[in-house]
């Protein structure tokens, strides 16, 4: 699982380390406070590492998007450390950003407190790796370098086949799930329509190609996935997926009329078939064992309060049953109320703009939350005894 | 000592009074740059939540090294019985922490914007002193609606830009309320000229 992510002039992100991130972590924080730039920032790390880093800039806008500091500042990192049973390893990508439209491109891999495995850096024309860091993939700025720099990855990638390396970059690019601020699912795929079948798009416009892979890979998690629905809301029967000639499409059968089709999905229901679709394609597919990261925004978007509980505990469940994380950011405290403080940071602009992200402080577990639970985490926030409201 | 000062308050507004009446006036700037507004939880301000998690909040605070506390509160002086009670548990709680500055308007909140010469021009009338008059809240509501159709405390958003924190000229509760805020420990002290 992930440990620790790491932003450096991503943003709002000037200098912001998450440490101890736990298998359920949620993001509070007022609007604009940069939580959305936190799930960003993975979503961009992914792009980099699975394409070329300037695709993905380029899908943000160009550089002022990504990068939105003044260019002494430094170069902009993304790091992460991923923890295996027995050992921790950190990544970094760096983008050094000059007057090229193309930045220099760097990163950095490191089994922290293990053996230096791989000490050299990759590339010609290569620059210092940063200090502490193992080894590294330095490439120039020109579009055929960065094809290279593809290629060269993929030989690392060969060359760590049985590695942790190789398994970190797997996680990246494979085992991170990502639903995004307002993701809207769609009921239909048509056919041939382009879209990642085993990965939830980010605004979820490929779920029932999603759902229809996973039924037809394994009937028994498409089962598991339509128990969970049901348990989630009862009025649900059936989640059934039909495919013609011209689309795939989702529909239900609720509970009251189990023999039709439900004329109409809520905005709140396809999002909850969304999230747990998002869980359960990690599940599927010969990386299946390796852990998974699901990463949701404002997952109760449209979810009435009374589910929110319920909803904890399957992601609880989900947790339990081993190798998967998920990472929330909401804006609502009935839901924080179903947290612990150490599953809680805070998202916060200081003086100068930038974002801060602290832990809950340790005192308001004694001072608020004992036995008696006269309150829960989320009333407590709305005090602002630990920040993360508007001013 | 140099720090935050919290505001303890029985509901948002009560905080956004303060802070635009102090950030109105050119001598409060920067006190009004460290004020923190922190209010009990749950949605309708009510005095019962105040007394009730005033002792949480100010323990939850002081584990905040360099800042400092204070307690804003009405006084209410025609207050019905049950009300009495929650301002003895308010009281008796700032007493037992010194080093909290307990913060009282003498009546309703709403005496500190009726004796503000800005919205006073606003609102068409002279600027008088409401620490001793009924009910200002009343007052307050009725003038925002006759003249500009407007909902107190809803539309208090379109009412605070009108503020000139003047209003310690005229409200003497309100010039003893900032002195207080002034005096408190985390908020550096101005040199004489």
């Amino acid at each position: 699982m992930l440990t620790q992510l790491r932003f450096k002039n991503w943003r709002s992100l000037r200098d912001v380390t998450i440490d101890n991130l736990t298998p359920l972590t949620v993001f509070i924080g007022a609007n604009s406070s940069g939580k959305t730039n936190i799930v960003d920032g993975l979503r961009f790390l992914r792009e980099c590492v699975d394409d070329k880093p300037i695709n993905a800039i380029q899908n943000r806008g160009g550089a002022s998007k990504v990068y939105t500091l003044q260019n002494d500042a430094g170069p902009l990192e993304i790091g992460i450390i991923y923890k295996l049973e027995n050992e921790e390893i950190s990544y970094q990508l760096g983008l050094k950003f000059g007057n090229d439209f193309f930045p220099d491109i760097y990163e950095n891999l490191d089994e922290i407190n293990k053996r230096n495995w791989l000490n050299r850096p990759y590339g010609s024309g290569s620059t210092p790796p940063a200090t502490g860091l193992t080894s590294s993939l330095i490439v120039d700025s020109k579009k055929t370098v960065l094809l290279r720099a593809n290629s060269e990855r993929l030989a690392l990638r060969l060359l760590w086949n049985t590695s942790p390396g190789a398994e970190l970059l797997e996680f990246i690019t494979e085992r991170l799930q990502i639903l995004d601020e307002g993701f809207k699912p769609t009921m239909s795929n048509q056919l041939g329509q382009y879209g990642d079948i085993q990965s939830i798009a980010p605004n979820a416009d490929n779920l029932p190609m999603v759902i229809n892979f996973i039924r037809v890979l394994s009937p028994e998690i498409y089962n598991e996935l339509d128990g969970d629905l049901n348990f989630l809301m009862k009025h649900v029967e059936r989640l059934q997926v039909e495919r013609n000639e011209r689309e795939i499409r989702l529909f239900i059968k609720e509970a009251n009329q189990p023999s039709n089709e439900a004329p109409t999905i809520s905005a709140g229901t396809a999002r909850i078939v969304a999230m747990l679709t998002a869980y359960y394609a990690l599940n599927i597919g010969p990386l299946s064992q390796m852990p998974g990261l699901v990463v949701i925004e404002e997952p109760d978007t449209a979810m009435n309060p009374g589910l929110l509980q319920r909803f904890v505990d399957l992601l609880r469940r989900y947790v339990r049953e081993g190798n998967r994380q998920f990472i929330l950011t909401t804006h609502n405290p009935s839901l924080l109320n179903y947290f612990q403080p150490e599953e809680v940071r805070v998202v916060s602009r200081d003086e100068n703009g930038d974002t801060t992200v602290q832990p809950v402080p340790s005192h308001i577990r004694d001072i608020w939350l004992t036995d008696d639970a006269e309150y829960g985490l989320g009333e407590v926030w709305t005090t602002n005894v630990f920040g993360g409201l508007p001013k | 000592m140099s720090g935050r000062l919290w505001l303890i308050v029985e509901g948002q507004y009560d905080g956004d009074v303060v802070r635009d009446i102090l950030s109105k006036h050119p001598d409060y700037h920067e006190l009004a740059k460290r004020v923190e507004v922190i209010k009990p939880t749950g949605g309708t301000p009510n005095l019962s939540r105040l007394a009730a998690q005033i002792e949480k909040l100010i323990k939850s605070i002081q584990k905040q090294k360099n800042d400092c506390i204070a307690v804003l509160h009405d006084q209410d002086a025609n207050a019905e019985p049950h009300r009495r009670q929650h301002y003895a548990k308010i009281e008796e709680v700032c007493r037992r922490h010194p080093q909290v500055v307990e913060v009282i308007a003498k009546d309703e909140l709403e005496a500190w914007l009726l004796a503000d010469g800005g919205l006073c021009d606003w609102l068409g009338i002279k600027v008088q002193n409401w620490d001793e008059k009924t009910k200002p809240s009343e007052k307050l509501a009725s003038l925002v609606n006759e003249k500009f159709h407007l909902a107190y405390p809803g539309d208090l958003s379109k009412m605070l830009p009108h503020l000139d924190g003047t209003g310690f000229k005229m409200s003497k509760s309100l010039e003893v309320a900032l002195a207080h805020l002034e005096a408190a420990p985390c908020v550096p002290k101005k040199k004489e000229d």
